[in-house]
This record gives structure tokens, C-alpha cells and sequence, in this order.
């Protein structure tokens, strides 16, 4: 059975088409990434299956269901944007996630900390934005979840990081769970990946293979999608 | 869940109220204290600045405590904190309902604290007397009663039409703030015309009897209405 199945899924803000009728199934075990320009429809994607938008017309199933509480309990999202209260400290959120999701591995989460060199008592507020990054990715990844959906996971970090992420991403997600992974660096991950998808304007322009299109094309995934996509 | 969500949802709250508490209730304490100033002067000013700042504070309780609840409410359903709060594995009724309480406890626990520094800042005057001869005729002992439970409901109607507002607002794709304004005032406005008009069909000695009923009724629909309209959010 198929992990996530989207059919017909279409959303529509006012006049505007975000997505556009799309039909995906992501199977277990596979890192896809999720490419395409700004307003692509990337992020509105990855909150329709986050429960986060009411699609306009279709339907989204996990594990064959539709979309609830246990969709929840097994899907981690880490979003574009902080979405964590500023004036807590680091200790606190992470105490807030182990009281809510009964997969969250506050060990593991501290273990991570340590090697990424934070400060437990530290408050949200006084860290820069690429720590804030790698903070929010501890969140995520520490949760033993069947689907990873980040979206822009590697906006902010420095590039020694980058690959620790990169690292860290591959070692939680093989065989057991799947990730659906967004980035404009597309170079740095695209070794990662199983499966590539190219969006625009709210409609899936490509989905293969990562290796079949490489091999197809003779480039790599960058340089597929900037010549795609050429302004 | 619901009770650890009201647990941090009214310690969230509390944290940004704590510091107006603290202030207030100093400032009662040290005024009580300073009352029996007798001719010493520098007592006399302290008695004096304390009592405006006292007073002050309690103002600024009672406005604060609105708009804290409110804009806390706004930005955990609505803002960047919503991507938390939403994908939590909880039903989006849950959360409303414990947002909802911790907002209305945290209304009840700013005017109760509210009404105990005014109660101190004036029991060295007529207060006391006032409050002791109230208490020994029944009458007026309901008068008060009815006058404390009358302002806990509108308080908290006040506060459920804002929720409601907020609601139906973000549910437009544009101007959402100004829908959210518009909303929020007109059904307050609306309410207490509908319980003005309709308290006067009642005889006169269950007057107000009715007329909590009806504001307590007009409460629960609301608090109803927004659980409802809650349950299909589009964080945009």
C-alpha cells in the first residue's frame, strides 16, 4: 500500500490556481525532492497534506485513510517559516513535543543538540536564523514518523552543516519512512534522492526516477531544472 | 489533551498577565500600608501616588487581559504559531475548546485580582463600610451578586464575539483584519441590542433573572457557533 495518495488535488485561492489536479502516490522508503521556482506551489502542496488547507476539489489518503488525527501523529513537517513561540527556550519546546507526540525521542533530541553544539537553556529569540533552522530540523527528525516533509530545510545553514543535515536526513529516513523534501539547493541534496518532482505553476511537469532521468538526460537534477526553467 | 493544552495555554497567557499582577498588587499592599499616613508627609505622597497608580493598573487588568487572551488566540489559529498548533494530533474542536477556557479562566482570574486590589486600595475609606452594610441587607447583597455575574458574562461575551469575529474573518481570503474588526464589533453591538429589546418582554421581578439567562444562552451559542465554524481552517 501506497504511504500518501493524492488524487485530483486541486487548490484555488481567489482566482489563483496553487494546485492544480494533481494525482501522486509516494510509496515507503523513498526520498523524493520537490522542486520548482517561487509560487510553484511547493509549500501550498505540503500544507494541504499537513491538514493545514482544505483542498478546493480532490483528496489526499495516508496508509489508505483520509487525512486525521493519525495522519498527524505520523507525518513531520518542518514549514518554511518558525512557527515556535520566540520567547521559549529550546528545553521548553522540546518538552511541549514529547508531551504531544507520542514518537518524539527526547533523547535522541538532546543527543542531536549536543552534536550541533546548542544550548538547551538557550531562547529562541537570541538565535540566529541558521540555528533556528537546525533547531527546527532536531524537532522534526527526532520524531520516529512515517513521512518527512520538509520545506526548505537547508535555507540559513552553513555549508559544513548542510551536510551533517544531509547526513542526518539519509540515517533516519532509508527503508523505514518516507521524505518529501523541498530546497532551492538543489546540488547539495540531489544525491540523496530516490525520486524527483518538478512543479510549476501547480501542476507536476516531471516525476522520475532520479537516477533514470540523470542517466536520460546525461546532467544532474540542477542542471535539468535550471534549464527547464530558464527566466 | 485538552488538559495539557488549557495547562499551556493558560501558563502562555498568564506569563505576559503575571508582571501587571505582581505590579498591582504591590502597589494595593503598599497602599494599605501607607493609609494610616497621620501628618507625615512622605507617607502622604506615597499614599497618594499609589493610589492613582493603583488604579491605573487595575485599568490596564482588565484591557490587558482582553487583549492578551485575544491576540494569543490569533496567533496560535492563525499566524506562524498556527503550523504548530494545527498539526498536532488533535482535533482542531479540542484545541478550540482549550483555548477557549484558558482564555475565559485567565478573563475570570484577571478580574477576580483586579477586583481584590480595588477592594484593598479603597478599604481604608468608605469601601469597607459599604461593602459591610451591602452584606447585611439581603436586597442589596443580590444587587451585588447579580451586578458581579452580570460583568463575568459580558466579559466573557465580550470576548466570545472577538473568537467569533476572528472566525468568520480569516475565513475570507482578503482583508481579513478589517473583517475580523468589522465582525467582531458589529456581533457585539448586535447582541446587546438583541438582549436590550428582549429582557423588557419579561415581568419585572425575573427582569433580571432573564436577563443573565439570556446573556449566559447568548455565551454557550457563541462559544458553539465558533467550535462550529473552527472546524475547517485554511492557514494561508
Amino acid at each position: 500500500m501506497n504511504l500518501l495518495e493524492c488524487k485530483n488535488l486541486t487548490k484555488i485561492y481567489g482566482k489563483t490556481c496553487a494546485i492544480d489536479n494533481i494525482n501522486l502516490e509516494i510509496p515507503k522508503g523513498r526520498i523524493i525532492g520537490v522542486f520548482g521556482i517561487n509560487g510553484a506551489g511547493k509549500s501550498t502542496f505540503f500544507k494541504l497534506i499537513n491538514q493545514l488547507l482544505i483542498p478546493t476539489e480532490g483528496e489526499i489518503l495516508f496508509k489508505g485513510e483520509k487525512l486525521g488525527i493519525k495522519s498527524k501523529e505520523r507525518i513531520a513537517y518542518l514549514p518554511e517559516r518558525s512557527y515556535l513561540n520566540n520567547s521559549k527556550r529550546i528545553k521548553d519546546v522540546l518538552k511541549y513535543f514529547d508531551d504531544f507526540y507520542d514518537n518524539f525521542n527526547l533523547k535522541k533530541a538532546y543527543k542531536l543538540l549536543d552534536e550541533l553544539k546548542l544550548d538547551s537553556n538557550m531562547q529562541l529569540y537570541k538565535m540566529s536564523k541558521g540555528m533556528l533552522t537546525k533547531f527546527n530540523l532536531i524537532l522534526v527528525i527526532s520524531r520516529d514518523a512515517d513521512l518527512y516533509i520538509l520545506d526548505e530545510p537547508l535555507d540559513g545553514v552553513d555549508p559544513s552543516t548542510r551536510d551533517y543535515i544531509i547526513e542526518k536526513i539519509l540515517s533516519n529516513v532509508k527503508n523505514k519512512s518516507s521524505m518529501l523534501i523541498s530546497t532551492h539547493m538543489i546540488s547539495d541534496i540531489e544525491k540523496i534522492l530516490d525520486d524527483v518532482i518538478f512543479l510549476d505553476r501547480g501542476r507536476i511537469v516531471l516525476s522520475s526516477p532520479r537516477e533514470e532521468l540523470v542517466k536520460k538526460e546525461k546532467s544532474s537534477v540542477d542542471e535539468i531544472f535550471r534549464r527547464m526553467f530558464r527566466c | 489533551m485538552l488538559k495539557k493544552l488549557f495547562k499551556y495555554d493558560f501558563k502562555e497567557i498568564n506569563k505576559s498577565l503575571l508582571v501587571l499582577f505582581i505590579i498591582t498588587i504591590i502597589l494595593s499592599v503598599v497602599n494599605v500600608l501607607t493609609s494610616n499616613h497621620g501628618s507625615n508627609e512622605v507617607l502622604l505622597s506615597l499614599f497618594i501616588v499609589t493610589t492613582d497608580l493603583a488604579l491605573v493598573f487595575i485599568f490596564l487588568i482588565l484591557v490587558f487581559s482582553l487583549i492578551v487572551t485575544f491576540s494569543k488566540f490569533r496567533e496560535t489559529m492563525y499566524k506562524d504559531e498556527a503550523y504548530l498548533t494545527h498539526t498536532l494530533p488533535v482535533k482542531t474542536t479540542t484545541i478550540y475548546d482549550a483555548k477557549v477556557l484558558s482564555s475565559i479562566v485567565s478573563i475570570l482570574l484577571s478580574l477576580f485580582v483586579a477586583g481584590v486590589c480595588f477592594v484593598f486600595v479603597f478599604s481604608h475609606s468608605f469601601l469597607i463600610k459599604f461593602i459591610c452594610d451591602t452584606l447585611k441587607d439581603s436586597k442589596d447583597t443580590m444587587e451585588t451578586i447579580y451586578f458581579c455575574l452580570y460583568a463575568i458574562i459580558d466579559v466573557v461575551m465580550f470576548f466570545l464575539c472577538l473568537i467569533n469575529g476572528l472566525i468568520i474573518g480569516f475565513k475570507f481570503d482578503k482583508r481579513k483584519d478589517l473583517m475580523v474588526f468589522i465582525i467582531g464589533f458589529v456581533t457585539v453591538f448586535l447582541i446587546q441590542f438583541i438582549s436590550l429589546t428582549t429582557i423588557h418582554l419579561f415581568n419585572e421581578s425575573i427582569w433580571k433573572i432573564m436577563e443573565l439567562t439570556i446573556c449566559f444562552i447568548i455565551d454557550v451559542i457563541l462559544y458553539f457557533t465558533g467550535r462550529y465554524l473552527i472546524r475547517k481552517v485554511n492557514i494561508q
